[in-house]
């Protein structure tokens, strides 16, 4: 690889402006701003576009994920989707069996799982930035009232459950989960 | 190509992909730029309300990482946290806008299912209220995500 990029991978949320190009005092050389719109890039297009990613990278989520548990026959619960910083994954698997680089899950009890991830992924040019979860939040889908709570449990893994109206853990229920 | 030494900005888009940006590539920057800008939160924050004490664990929103940017927190009642800021967000070029809040989404922590309900605007630029399954105000952690 001829270079290294600057800075850290998003998820460490250590990204600023700088590191994409941007500089407060950042100006055009000699002050001769764009001359054609559709061939070139101004200093104050390129500071704002940096400036923006910055924000970008601060709070959007390291991944969505959807699973369903599997209670009835006790497995550890399929994965359906995952949208991730470090990927996009549409193909099911089931939580033990994971594809390289998303998260696994293991079954705890009834719509009771536990997410595990690395503790730190590499971005597409092979930089690694260490992966701690400092946000989470669940929600169940489905056409009865349910709850779902999360747990972060350590640096690298959180806990999701899920209740009915009664307070009572449900079954085989699906769950969409975000996580920062 | 108008690129390095000679011009360093504007930036002149073309070249190859060891040495310039495109136009195609710069466009989909643009694109996808915007679209993310659309759609990720403003702010997440995670916090526990116990009694008249609220903790905020970890803060993270547009505009820095960290409870020095975090909104001031204040407890209403049993269950129920207001939250306000000074209403304008600056950049880093010192460029400021008002934090203009639309979606809120909460989670609870914990083993209890218990609900978590965002209600953006009123008094406080937000304010979460978290309810057990049989209707009762109950203090607990919670996460909130804002857009």
């Amino acid at each position: 690889m001829a270079i290294v990029p600057a800075g850290l991978p998003a998820w460490t949320r250590t990204g600023i402006h700088t590191q994409y190009g941007g500089d407060v005092n950042k100006r055009n050389i000699l002050s001769q701003g764009v001359i054609d719109a559709q061939t070139d890039v101004g200093a104050d297009e390129f500071a704002r576009l940096a400036a923006d990613l910055e924000a970008i990278v601060r709070t959007a989520p390291f991944a969505v994920i959807t699973y369903a548990c599997n209670d009835t026959s006790p497995n550890p619960p399929t994965i359906f989707t995952v949208f991730g910083m470090i990927g996009v994954n549409y193909t099911y698997y089931l939580g033990t069996s994971p594809p390289t680089g998303f998260p696994s899950a293991a079954r705890n009890g009834n719509d009771d799982v536990t997410f595990t991830f690395a503790s730190s992924y590499q971005d597409p040019y092979a930089v690694a930035g260490t992966f701690v979860p400092y946000h989470a939040i669940a929600s169940c889908h489905g056409s009865s009232a349910r709850i779902a709570t999360v747990d972060l449990v350590s640096a690298t893994t959180l806990r999701v459950r899920g209740f009915n109206d009664a307070g009572t853990a449900g079954t085989d229920n699906r769950f969409t989960l975000m996580v920062w | 190509m108008g690129f390095g030494a000679f011009c360093p900005m504007p930036l002149r888009l073309g070249g190859s992909s060891l040495e310039g940006l495109t136009p195609e590539q710069h466009a989909r920057i643009c694109a996808d730029v915007v679209a993310a800008k659309r759609t990720v939160p403003v702010a997440v924050l995670t916090y526990t309300k116990s009694g008249g004490t609220i903790t905020l664990h970890n803060y993270t929103g547009m505009n820095g990482r960290g409870l020095a940017y975090a909104p001031t927190a204040t407890s209403i009642s049993t269950g129920r946290t207001g939250f306000s800021w000074s209403g304008i967000f600056e950049d880093p070029y010192e460029i400021t806008y008002p934090i203009n809040l639309q979606h809120g989404v909460a989670c609870v922590h914990g083993a209890t299912g218990i609900i978590a309900i965002v209600t953006i605007g009123g008094t406080y630029a937000f304010e979460v209220r978290t309810i057990s399954h049989a209707g009762t105000a109950t203090d607990c952690k919670v996460t909130v995500a804002l857009s």
